[in-house]
């Protein structure tokens, strides 16, 4: 519950602005209030709200009531109420209700006692769910207001108070509609303040709903009346409990039934004119084609013959969609977490940072952009050519820095030259080298263009002490004529190129030669040959081949956590944003360092966003579809193939098999099913309370 | 104190390291708080910096000279040999791609076509989603919490489900490939989002106002149209735009749904991709284009387009 309460009312309401919104929800979800950081607050407060209260008794027995029995008590109020007699009920209610659940009758006498333990919790569940109401109420600023204050008796007032005044302007109904209304939790709260003491409760009460500009006028009503006013909210308050507490069926029931009986007794039908349309898409283009991907999946390719579980077992056993299946796993093990980490982080240090904001918006800014303009820049970004892809300019860039690059790549001899090529494709001369005539190096096959910066070719000074020297250099001159194996003039030396002298198969002298294409060996290199070492020449790093079949899938999840970090990171940051201060502050007082802080305090406060953040996460990349099918190449396709891709392919590709297109489709269905049964529960869990 | 607070963490980068050390030491904790700020203000920077380059290449490339897109990155269009502050080299710089862009009619038409079909499948779910959003908040009907629960069911039904199916039932309709069935597929997956999040805002309407006005006479569809859409106005923003950055941005559904020979954008440049890299003068500037309304939309309405992001958590 705590998990999933949180985003999804929040959200409703637009966690964003307020951080009060989700942590109260949070501390109502939470049982453990002491752990939660929102809870400690709004609990104290709820329970002093409960205090109040108190002296009515009633406020107390609601605290109390929060279990079953006052459900049901309420219920049985209620039933009498919602026949006919509502208004008596009501009143009758917002005694009896509490009255009946602890052990009825002296709910002044229950009071005292429950007023402390039990209305700790279940004040705190109200004032929680006050709070999340609040938040998703429309007036996000009246949310806001209401949150913080939550703790205050007042501020909870603020969300009575809307029962309160529904009461003063008809009491009979209100009380009615209030009981049913199954966000009935808010009124309660309220409510159970109000009976303690009408007349300030109510006026708080509009005092706080103000805030809420649309809703202020219509609560402002309610100090009208006060009288009627205090009836009203213990009216609702009773209601309010049935259905909050109401784990028990009968207290919500009831709490329905006068909730649309309020709004449309009479006329049933029109509910079905409003649900209408959206029935007839929804059944017809989505729920039908549930059922008919099910009938499908077990017919053969054109839909002619029944074929069993026949196309399952093909896509478990067909290579490219096994392919699929494994690469769909990588995907909802990897991208959610790195999205949720990095989110994590980006959140934490934002936090005090001034410009945080800018950062937040520049992160989150890809989700706004179709997976086709990542998916194309993307492509941009990956590729191949270092001197195009960014991904590789950047990463040859490291690379070179550390490795040494070779000064020549493509030079080699020409056939008449006094050198061959050998095996490993380094350049061996011809003929042993002696000391007495300077060794020629000449190649040819580098672009006049390319040296150009080089200085002129020398011929070395025969060097003495039986030292061997030569000249390495292009020969070869633009438009000019040039003679083979001879230093004309205007050739260019190569500079940076290694020589190495070579006795029987043994390096035994080594030189580098210089700007001018002259090196010197020492003697030992006397009656050697030379050799010019292959790393002379070898081609230039060219980067990494992000979009082959090895790297393909990793690189495509890096652009998925380009686009869907800026989620995570908005959602947590809203969370975060919740986490109070003084608990933060305390553990550093306390003398953790801010790694344990944000290991020890903050990480286990916001497991429910990390939770709720990961799992949204897993069924959108469950289905992701358009950023494989845009960046993969064609070649590479197969091995970055993804479920959603391979449906798509099957059902709609060359040679369809829709029969196995929908067994696909019926897998991918099975897999959400969890959630949406998590949904569920979380939805009906929050209808109760 | 407290500037000699600040040299030492300006000067000690190993103080993260030492905290652990003396964590019990409050000074600690604040010398590692101050260096823990300058490196993560730095750290920002870079990351903020490795985010927003992957956008600028597309910008940077949509503005090149074919020629030179091909031959080299988009940096190019710095002169990296100057010194450091870059200038931009303007000979790079061309609107060539774009005239060529507008130039072509079949860009444009798709241009059109998505237009006419995001903004239908925006207001439709609106609409019918606030009309069933508004029933559940506040009518009452047999089963209605067994209906809704179906709804919030529908919320993560991957639309690969209804692919095969609904394309079948178009082809029978007559309306396989044409605008219409792309917006009634949007609207039937944008819906139950759309119930979702309206009926939970609609719920917490203040009873008082629905009351007031039936004493005054007014019908449920009056009801509806004077109080609760204008006070639904956050959340049917948030639902508005979220739909329509949905729907701008679908390519799915428009890749099987859409008549081929005029789809929407996203479409259209996927099928210029098949011969990439000869044809990035069309594909960048096409992209950024289509990315121009996602974004002036994002920027303008940032915090509706958040909470309803916040919202669609479940979708």
């Amino acid at each position: 519950m705590p998990t999933p309460s949180n985003p999804s009312s929040g959200a409703a309401g637009g966690i964003p602005e307020e951080p009060g919104a989700p942590r109260t929800s949070d501390a109502a979800a939470t049982p453990d209030a002491a752990v939660t950081p929102g809870a400690p607050k709004s609990e104290p407060g709820a329970a002093s709200a409960g205090g109040d209260a108190a002296p009515g008794g009633e406020s107390a027995a609601d605290g109390g009531a929060s279990e079953a029995p006052a459900a049901q008590a309420a219920t049985a109020a209620a039933p009498t109420s919602a026949t006919g007699a509502v208004p008596e009920s009501a009143t009758a209610e917002a005694t009896s209700p509490e009255a009946a659940a602890p052990e009825a009758a002296d709910p002044k006498a229950t009071v005292p006692e429950a007023a402390v333990p039990a209305p700790a919790a279940s004040a705190a569940t109200t004032a929680a769910k006050a709070p999340a109401a609040a938040a998703e109420s429309v007036a996000g600023t009246a949310s806001a207001t209401a949150a913080p204050e939550a703790d205050t008796p007042a501020a909870t007032t603020a969300e009575p108070a809307e029962p309160a005044v529904v009461a003063a302007s008809a009491t009979s109904e209100t009380a009615a509609s209030e009981a049913p209304a199954s966000e009935a939790p808010t009124a309660e709260a309220p409510a159970s303040e109000a009976p303690g003491a009408t007349g300030p409760s109510a006026p708080k009460a509009s005092g706080t709903t103000e805030t809420p500009a649309p809703k202020a006028s219509a609560t402002t009503e309610a100090p009208a009346t006060p009288a009627s006013g205090a009836t009203g909210p213990a009216a609702s308050k009773a209601s309010g409990t049935a259905k909050a507490p109401a784990p028990g069926a009968a207290g919500a029931g009831g709490g329905k039934k006068g909730r649309s009986i309020a709004a449309m007794r009479r006329r049933p039908w029109i509910a079905g004119l409003f649900l209408l349309p959206a029935l007839l898409i929804l059944g017809a283009l989505v729920v039908y084609p549930i059922v008919y991907s099910l009938y499908r999946s077990l017919m053969n390719a054109d839909g002619s013959g029944f074929v069993g579980l026949g196309n399952f077992k093909e896509v478990f056993t067909d290579e490219g969609t096994l392919i699929a299946f494994r690469n769909n796993l990588v995907w909802v093990v990897v991208a959610p977490a790195v999205c949720t980490a990095l989110g994590l982080i980006f959140a934490v240090l934002t936090e005090r940072v001034r410009w945080g904001t800018a950062f937040k918006l520049l992160v989150f800014m890809p989700m706004a952009i179709s997976m086709l303009a990542s998916g194309i820049i993307f492509r941009l970004v990956y590729e191949q050519d270092p001197e195009r892809g960014m991904a590789n300019a950047l990463w040859t860039t490291v690379h070179d820095t550390f490795a040494d690059t070779a000064p020549w790549p493509d030079a080699r001899p020409r056939t008449d030259a006094p050198l061959t090529v050998t095996e490993g494709g380094a350049y061996l001369t011809r003929e042993t080298v002696d000391a007495a005539s300077p060794v020629s190096l000449p190649l040819v096959g580098i672009p006049p263009k390319e040296a150009a910066g080089e200085a002129l070719a020398k011929k070395p000074a025969k060097a003495a002490g039986g030292k061997v020297t030569g000249t390495v250099w292009l020969d070869f001159v633009k438009g000019g004529r040039s003679e083979h194996n001879v230093i004309d003039q205007q050739e260019k030396a190569l500079s940076g190129i290694t020589v190495e002298a070579v006795k029987d198969g043994r390096k035994v002298a080594e030189a580098t030669t210089a700007d001018d294409g002259t090196f010197t060996l020492p003697a030992a290199a006397d009656g050697a040959k030379l050799r010019l070492p292959a790393a002379n020449f070898a081609q230039p790093y060219n980067g990494i081949d992000w979009l082959g079949p090895a790297l393909v899938t990793p690189a495509i999840i890096g652009s998925y956590v380009w686009m869907w970090a800026g989620f995570a990171m908005v959602l947590i940051a809203a969370g975060l944003a919740g986490v109070p201060r003084e608990l933060l502050e305390q553990a550093r007082v306390d003398g953790c360092n801010e790694w344990k802080v944000f290991r020890k305090v903050t990480v286990p406060l916001l497991a429910p966003v990390l939770g709720v953040v990961t799992v949204t996460l897993m069924i959108n990349v469950l289905k992701i579809f358009d950023l494989v099918y845009v960046i993969s190449p064609g070649a590479t396709q197969r091995e970055a193939n993804v479920l959603a891709l391979q449906l798509y392919l099957k059902s709609f590709g060359g040679s369809p098999d829709q029969g196995v297109g929908s067994a696909i489709a019926v897998i991918l269905l099975l897999l959400v099913v969890p959630v949406m049964i998590l949904n569920i529960r979380r939805l009906r869990r929050e209808s109760r309370r | 104190m407290t500037t000699l607070t600040a040299k030492g963490a300006a000067s000690e980068p190993a103080a993260p390291a030492q905290e652990t050390a003396q964590p019990k030491t409050p000074l600690g904790s604040r010398l590692a708080a101050l260096t823990g700020h300058w490196a993560v203000r730095f750290a920002l920077v870079v990351i903020g910096l490795f985010w927003l380059l992957p956008t600028a290449g597309l910008l940077s490339s949509s503005l090149r000279d074919p020629a030179e897109i091909s031959i080299s990155g988009w940096w190019n269009i710095f002169d990296l040999n100057g010194s450091f502050p870059w200038i931009l080299d303007r000979d790079q710089l061309t609107w060539s791609n774009y005239d060529a862009l507008f130039a072509n009619d079949q860009v444009m038409g798709s241009l059109w076509t998505t237009v006419l079909i995001t903004v239908p499948a925006t207001v439709l779910v609106v609409v019918i989603g606030a009309l069933a959003g508004y029933a559940f908040a506040w009518m009452d009907f047999p089963g209605r919490d067994w209906w809704f629960m179906v709804v919030v069911g529908l919320l993560v039904v991957p639309v690969q489900v209804a692919l095969v199916p609904v394309a079948k039932l178009f082809n029978t309709l007559g309306i396989f490939e044409t605008t219409a069935g792309v917006v009634l597929f949007h609207t039937a997956f944008g819906l139950p989002f759309a119930i979702f999040l309206l009926r939970n805002f609609f719920a917490e309407i203040p009873r008082e106002l629905l009351e007031a006005a039936r004493l005054d006479g007014a019908g449920e569809l009056r009801l509806f149209t004077r109080v609760i859409m204008p006070l639904g106005g956050p959340a049917i923003a948030s639902l508005g735009i979220f739909q329509f950055l949905w729907v701008w941005n679908d390519m799915l559904v428009a890749l099987i749904f859409a008549d081929s020979t005029n789809p929407p954008i996203t479409v259209a440049l996927q099928q210029q991709m098949r011969q990439f890299g000869n044809n990035i003068d069309v594909l960048a500037p096409g992209a950024f284009i289509s990315m121009l309304v996602p974004l002036v939309v994002f920027f303008a309405f940032q915090r509706q387009f958040v909470s309803g992001v916040m919202a669609g958590a479940v979708k």
